[in-house]
Parts: C-alpha cells; structure tokens; sequence
C-alpha cells in the first residue's frame, strides 16, 4: 500500500503490539511488507488507434484499492459488531486526552480497544495502554494518514473483541485524512478552542466528512479569542447534519453527552446487526 | 503530501496497463470539492513517474464537479 501513504522502503509502516508489551514485557514490533496488488476488478480498456499513439479509456477510480480494502475492514467490524471510530484533528486537539478520559470512564462497562496512528514512537500507544485498554501503534513512517491497509494490519494485532469499540486515532492532520476511508462506521472531528473558529470553512474536507465534532477544551473558552456558537455554525456550514458536542477532557465537561452518543452509536449498530 | 499518494496510485494504475510500453499523456479528473491539489499533483505525478512507463508523460488535468477522483485514460506510444 505505499501507494497510498507515501512511506519509502526505508522507513516502512509499523506495527508495534503494546499488549504483547503488556502480557510479556517486551517490545514486539514488525515492518509489514507492502502488497501491491494490482487488480482494478472488472474494468474494461477500451483501446483506439490514433495515428500517433494508442489510447486506452479507462475510467478507473483513483484510491479505489484503498475503497476496496477498507470495505472488507467495514464488512470485518459488521460481522463482530464492532463499532470503529475514525478521530481525526489537527495535532494538539487533545485526541489522546479525551481517549485517555474516555477509556478510563468506559473500561468497565465496555470491551474497547485502539489503534493509534502517528509517524514516529509509542508515546501516544504508551499513554492508551497505561490507561488498561488494548492498543497497537501504527506508525505511518512518512506517511500524513492511516490508509485501510495500516488499519487492517493493526486489527491482524490487536484483534478487538466481538461487540466492542475501536477507537482510531488518526496521525494529527485536518488535510490528508479525510482522503482515505478505513473502513469506520462513523468519522469523530475534533477541534479544540485554542485552534480557530474558522477551521471548519479553513479545511472543509475534514468536518464534511465527519459525522461527530467534538469541541474539546472547553475549559479554556474564557482566555481564548474562540467563539464556539461560530465554530458550530461554521461546522453546519460545511456539513448541515454534523453534530456539535462541547467536551473538555481535562476536566471532564460534557463527556456525559460524548457517553452518550457512544451508547446510542453502539446499540445502532447491534440492532442492525439482527436478522 | 496526499497528493504524492494519489500520484503513487495514479502511476501504478498507469504501469500496469502500459505493460513497459511508454506513455506519452495521462488524463485523470480531479473534482473540485476532492481535497486534492492540481499544481501539488502535477508535481507528485513527475516525482512518482520517474524511472517508469509513465515517466516521460504529461498529466492532464480536468476538473470536474463534485469530488470524485478519476483516471481516465491513458495515450501510449504508437509501436506500429
């Protein structure tokens, strides 16, 4: 897949196991080796003779093998009913700190897991684990984004239970993952108040394509020029259905309502699983 | 820096149907509302092309509505 991620064979992608750390007290990592597979499934050349050159029509969709891989990871978490999150921010929105909040909140009542994407280090996976929850560290090497494959290669690891949730985090960029679909059920923004109100209109993509936004550090909204009804009106402007939770995940205002979209998210996915 | 991705993908869509045999145009679609950049991908492209079928080849670049991303067809070299 490095097609996709834009990783040289020198710096390969990553996937570190922190619960073999956890059981057995030893780093287990492997560079994963790329396929290339190269099959556009059914696509038919149409091929003209010019006078000078020979064109070939081929009307192929561009990332449609990362599409393909990430709809056989979707069908994977359907089939285990499991509820994948993708959460995606600019670095420094504080995804790791609301995970840490919400792990520790949700352990006991819930089966979660993580895979956490970054370019470089365990520091992130180290934090998640300290906080007992499974996780595997997918590093992206020069990669700005997690693709299907990296995901699938982190779930061959990880190997989140029947009925839990996955939580996704994506390496810290409002640009490039908003391309690559992973399979998730449903896309998680995050936009803290010490960004800018205009994020939203700034990188359309990103809040277009999320279904959640959650405005997090909320408990700096006194010391900081953010107006949050903006950011929610600049949100709606670029994606009408987006819901809007205020969090702050250091004090933990408004995780309630974040629990509680979890909960309804969970239990959506269950009754579509029934016959 | 997706765009080198997506010039990545581009080019081995574009080596597996050229078979070796040297590309002279590359036309893709790139939608409007696609996050993707057309001067950013016209650069990846030449980055990605190097040392392939496709590396003499210009990227044509279309922009069409919407934000679907679409290679559209490729003009090989004549060997007759």
């Amino acid at each position: 897949m490095c097609g996709h991620c834009g990783c040289g064979s020198d710096q390969p992608v990553t996937v570190i196991d922190l619960q073999a750390e956890t059981s057995h007290g030893q780093s287990q990592s492997h560079a994963h080796e790329h396929h290339h597979h190269h099959d556009h499934g059914g696509e038919h050349h149409h091929t003209h003779v010019r006078s000078e050159s020979t064109v070939v029509e081929l009307n192929a969709r561009i990332l449609a093998k990362n599409d393909a891989l990430a709809a056989r990871n979707r069908s994977w978490f359907a089939g285990r009913e499991i509820l994948a999150l993708n959460l995606m921010s600019a670095p420094g929105a504080g995804k790791t700190a609301l995970l840490e909040r919400t792990l520790a909140d949700l352990n006991e009542d819930m089966a979660l897991s993580v895979i956490e994407g970054d370019q470089a280090g365990i520091r992130d996976a180290e934090r998640i684990r300290a906080a007992g929850t499974p996780v595997v560290q997918v590093n992206t090497g020069t990669g700005c984004h997690l693709d299907a494959a990296m995901v699938a290669e982190g779930l061959a690891t990880l190997k989140p239970t029947f009925g839990s949730v996955l939580f996704i985090e994506n390496v810290g960029n409002l640009v490039c993952p908003a391309l690559f679909d992973l399979g998730e059920r449903r896309r998680v923004a995050i936009l803290s108040v010490t960004e800018g109100d205009d994020k939203p209109i700034k990188y359309p993509h990103m809040f277009r394509a999320a279904d959640l936004l959650l405005l997090n550090k909320i408990d700096l909204l006194e010391h900081v020029d953010f107006d949050a009804d903006r950011a929610e009106a600049n949100a709606r402007e670029v994606s009408p259905d987006i819901q809007v939770i205020r969090v702050s995940a250091k004090t933990g205002a408004g995780f309630a309502a974040w629990y509680d979209w979890l909960t309804r998210e969970h239990a959506l996915l269950r009754d579509a699983a029934l016959p | 820096m997706h765009e080198l991705a997506v010039a990545r993908d581009i080019v081995s869509m574009v080596e597996e149907v050229a078979a070796g045999r040297p590309v002279q145009r590359v036309n893709v679609e790139i939608g409007q509302e696609s996050c993707v950049s057309p001067d950013a991908l016209a650069f990846c492209f030449d980055i990605a092309a190097e040392g392939g079928a496709a590396a003499a080849a210009s990227l044509e670049i279309a922009r069409t509505p919407g934000d679907a991303l679409t290679l559209k067809s490729i003009e090989l070299e004549e060997t007759v």
